[in-house]
């Protein structure tokens, strides 16, 4: 058995270690400025790949059979390492367009604008599902015409966010992984007290595997997510609630679906979007709250949800509040700039002034939003 | 917004349980192998984080202990024997059993994760 499995290992690493020698030759010589520090992330990750597959290669360090069940789950670790670094990390490295440089610029702006306490990701263009970014190589990718509009572009904050959240042992940005396990620990306690309920009340079994599925969520994503709608939200202010309210106009589903009627990979966006409303408040943009708050009244009015109910119990009003000035507290104890009036930023300014002339003109707002990213374009370039 | 940017932490960490663990495997069921206690005493840690997270624990830690309750992994009981042998550097056919089947739960959260990453 040991054998067979020997033969599969010495030709299938064989050719792996011939992938990431192809790979490493495809990473251009010399990197473009920008991108050099995923260079050598990307150069860092295919040696270690390298190293670890000669390691999988030498059969006398699998001999046994409980052996042979490590080598295999090490094996697949290695394989998923290296379709990473050539799908997302290579695929950037190789790919050379003016649209990336912009971007890169425009990342370096809001990290100056902010204070953002780390190293600003890479930024390509190459997303083929919106907006990702892989904090372990720092990089961002947004979809391929994404530099020439600017409605969506807040969601950059978005995304600087869940790097910040990446990185918990960096000493600013610890401060608000802090904050979101505070916020998460209120959050444990509000659930537990409805378990303790329904167990007492003996209720349908159904309730309570419900408030599991919620438990499940809050850890697995939705604290995450809350809390990168924040950070984007204090830093860059109501521009970033008006994207939110596009993307879900654009790709919502029903605003209200809790799982299991609903994904459990995001809040729904209903409680995003009080979040964010409750978030305005904190900042001191309680009007512009109000506009938001009537548009998406008037957007979720159109499909009524049977699942208001659900809903409300998942996500109540005074946690969302707590959720909301945790972040907050987390954004402000990192030092990070908060989007107030008196610090003036023409990234932000830009930003803004796309959602006034979107709904105080909107028939010409694509005239106008093509020459403002020009403008934009050369602001970042000086 | 992306699911990658959401489960790239969470599975970088599984991974490095995972690799911890994996290893440690290997060093005890190997006759001639030595035994770094500063492993040893990083999966006993591991497993009474898993066991029992403290308020304090990173998300992934909790998720982590949070699926293996709900999956009964183990009793209460073999948690503590687990950690108890390692501890003691007790090692014995049931220890290393109890250890292959935490170290496929954390593969299988690792992978999970992965196919969460791609959107699946």
């Amino acid at each position: 058995m040991s054998e067979e499995l020997d033969d599969y290992f010495e030709g299938a690493i064989g050719q792996l270690l011939e992938r990431t020698r192809h790979l490493r030759g495809m990473v251009p010589r010399p990197p473009k400025p920008e991108f050099r520090t995923l260079a050598v992330a990307c150069n860092d990750a295919l040696n270690l790949a390298v190293e670890k597959l000669e390691t999988l290669r030498e059969h006398s360090t699998w001999s046994n059979t409980r052996a042979q069940a490590v080598r295999l789950r090490e094996y697949r670790r290695v394989v998923h390492e290296i379709d990473l670094v050539e799908n997302a990390v290579v695929a950037a490295l190789t790919r050379n367009h003016k649209d990336d440089l912009f971007l890169n610029q425009l990342v370096g702006k809001i990290a100056e604008d902010i204070a953002y306490p780390l190293v600003p990701p890479v930024v390509t263009c190459l997303s083929q599902g919106y907006y990702r970014i892989y904090p372990q190589y720092n990089l961002l990718c947004v979809p391929l015409a994404e530099s020439r509009f600017l409605l969506h572009l807040p969601d950059l904050y978005h995304e600087l966010g869940h790097a910040v959240l990446s990185d918990q042992t960096h000493p600013a940005s610890g401060e608000y992984s802090q904050a979101l396990n505070r916020a998460l620990f209120e959050v444990q306690g509000y659930l537990a007290r409805k378990k303790q309920a329904e167990r007492l009340a003996r209720g349908p079994a159904s309730v309570a595997r419900n408030l599991d599925l919620w438990e499940k969520s809050w850890l697995e994503s939705w604290i995450s997510e809350f809390f990168c709608d924040l950070f984007a939200l204090y830093a860059l202010g109501p521009a970033f609630a008006w994207s939110h309210f596009h993307l879900c106009a654009q790709r919502g589903h029903d605003p209200f679906a809790v799982p299991p009627a609903g994904d459990d990979s995001h809040p729904c966006d209903e409680a995003r979007t009080n979040v964010m409303l409750y978030g305005l408040g904190i900042l001191g943009y309680s009007d512009e709250g109000a506009k938001i708050r009537a548009r998406w009244e008037r957007l979720t009015s159109i499909l009524p949800s049977p699942h208001r109910p659900e809903y409300i119990r998942c996500f109540p009003d005074h946690i969302l509040l707590r959720i909301a000035q945790e972040a907050f507290d987390g954004y402000r104890a990192m030092n990070c700039a908060a989007a107030t009036e008196d610090r003036p930023s023409v990234v932000r300014s830009r930003f803004t002034e796309a959602w006034s002339r979107f709904w105080l003109e909107p028939q010409r707002y694509a005239c106008w939003e093509s020459s403002a990213i020009t403008e934009l374009k050369a602001y970042c370039a000086a | 917004m992306s699911d990658t940017g959401l489960h790239a932490n969470f599975y970088e960490q599984v991974r490095g349980y995972a690799q911890q663990l994996d290893e440690l495997l290997i060093q005890l069921s190997s006759p001639a192998a030595t035994i770094h206690s500063d492993l040893t005493k990083r999966v006993e840690l591991l497993v009474g984080q898993l066991r029992e997270p403290s308020r304090s624990e990173g998300i992934a830690l909790q998720l982590l202990s949070f699926q293996a309750r709900h999956r009964r992994l183990f009793s209460e009981k073999h948690w503590l024997e687990i950690a108890e042998s390692l501890r003691s550097n007790s090692i014995s056919p049931p220890l290393l059993d109890r250890l292959e089947v935490l170290a496929r739960f954390l593969e299988e959260q690792r992978a999970g994760a992965v196919a969460k990453m791609r959107g699946r």
